[in-house]
């Protein structure tokens, strides 16, 4: 069966979502076009918005609708704690801990040579000039705990001053409600290895 | 491989294919490179995640005829080699040469434990690291069949004597009368290469400079990026 050109092109538009194939991306279509017309204008209106506003932040360059972004302008924070991810999400998830009162820094990915990623690429230059300018004491590095996160965090380690930026990892180890048994070895092993005096600790 | 026993391997590159699964590229022990989907490896809190990393000493099985195999089932056989900082930056450098170099499902066993035995030296923080990389850059252009006799001149077919000058093409190997990309080196420091004695700090460096344009002359001109993450003072 072919479709009209049109409707071809809408659907392999749909096709460029994470996780979207051919036949979801036609269920798509069809669905807004023979249910939901509101909603597929919504959705449009709502798309061109987005690429029209939503930038990224001159400073932390997370995405932001505004030069800076609300993290950033936030100046009751503390501007001695800069706190490095990989990703918006990271951001979110950190943010939603409650746990942390610095600033970020968006990598927007990691170093990873064998895909072509380079320092650049992640904005390592730009990293060091905020960490300059915001007179940061404490560098937290939060990228993943994969080997390219082990390595973005070293090349970034390495570019710093230590003597006068403190440079932390989070720490790994169980999760919580975790049962040890089926924990991997890796996990394991590095809980074990970075295990704490138990008094003290439930203050 | 059906029916077999589980197969040694280590993870060059993971690459996300579909919502939740991984494209692995691996180097085995008999079968060479080898790529498959590990279904379902992209999902938070699945074992393959934290398995499928790289550096990390794995069995495998799969099945499939085609390129692209599926992952049927791994297991670690040892917690993964703890690589830091530059030692880290050394083993992406070979993780890269081998994905870049090696063909598909050319079985290469005796490149699997060159690099296992370079890797374990990379972990050993007092073994100087540039001539862990220099031999397994000779054990890989060796297996790819671009290996170099430095003790023979290639255009005249005569043995490297000390006191002789000679010139380098990657293409070729030592060169006696023919001009070469690198021109004046001393017949000592090919013998001492020959030799594989990289003590020398002149050896070492001659090494670099030679196994370089013996790399970039294997690549074709396809970009090392893992070089570019040394830093100034570093290694590589």
């Amino acid at each position: 069966m072919s479709l009209s050109p049109r409707l071809e092109a809408l659907i392999d538009a749909f096709c460029c979502l994470p996780g979207v194939g051919r036949k979801s991306a036609q269920r798509m279509a069809f669905h807004l076009l023979e249910r939901d017309r509101d909603g597929a204008a919504h959705l449009s209106a709502m798309l061109g918005d987005a690429l029209e506003h939503i930038g990224r932040c001159e400073l932390c360059q997370t995405f932001s609708e505004t030069d800076r972004c609300p993290v950033c302008q936030d100046h009751t924070r503390n501007p001695e704690l800069l706190c490095v991810v990989e990703s918006p999400a990271d951001l979110v998830a950190i943010e939603q801990s409650g746990d942390f009162s610095g600033y970020y820094f968006v990598l927007l990915g990691h170093l990873s040579p064998i895909d072509g990623i380079g320092p650049e690429d992640i904005g390592v230059d730009r990293l060091l000039e905020q960490i300059r300018q915001r007179g940061v004491r404490e560098l937290i590095m939060a990228t993943n705990a994969t080997v390219e996160g082990d390595a973005t965090a070293h090349y970034i380690a390495d570019r710093v001053d230590e003597s006068v930026v403190t440079i932390t990892r989070p720490a790994q180890g169980l999760p919580v409600g975790g049962e040890l048994g089926v924990v991997d070895g890796g996990t394991l092993s590095h809980a074990l290895r970075g295990r704490r005096p138990l008094t003290g600790q439930f203050e | 491989m059906p029916g077999g026993e589980l197969e040694a391997a280590f993870v060059l590159h993971r690459r996300p294919y579909r919502e939740t699964s991984l494209i692995v590229d691996f180097l085995t022990l008999n079968h060479g490179r080898l790529s498959a989907v590990a279904r379902g490896a992209g999902r938070a809190g699945n074992r393959w995640q934290a398995e499928l990393q790289p550096f990390h000493p794995l069995r495998l099985s799969w099945r499939g005829n085609r390129p692209l195999k599926t992952l049927t089932g791994s297991e670690s056989t040892a917690p993964a080699l703890n690589l830091k900082g530059n030692r880290l930056f050394c083993g992406f450098y070979l993780n890269e040469l081998l994905q870049r170099l090696l063909t598909e499902a050319e079985p290469a066993p005796g490149l699997f434990s060159a690099y296992l035995n370079a890797l374990e030296e990379l972990t050993r923080a007092d073994a100087p690291m540039e001539p862990i990389l220099r031999r397994f850059e000779q054990y890989l252009a060796t297996e790819l069949g671009f290996g170099i006799s430095w003790g023979q001149a290639m255009d005249t077919g005569n043995a490297v004597y000390s006191e002789g000058r000679y010139g380098f093409d990657p293409g070729r190997g030592v060169l006696e009368t023919e001009r070469g990309v690198v021109e004046g080196i001393a017949g000592w420091q090919l013998l001492a290469l020959a030799g594989d004695d990289l003590s020398d700090p002149g050896v070492l460096r001659l090494a670099k400079q030679l196994m370089r344009y013996l790399m970039d002359h294997l690549l074709q001109g396809r970009p090392l990026h893992s070089r570019r993450l040394f830093s100034q003072k570093g290694v590589q």
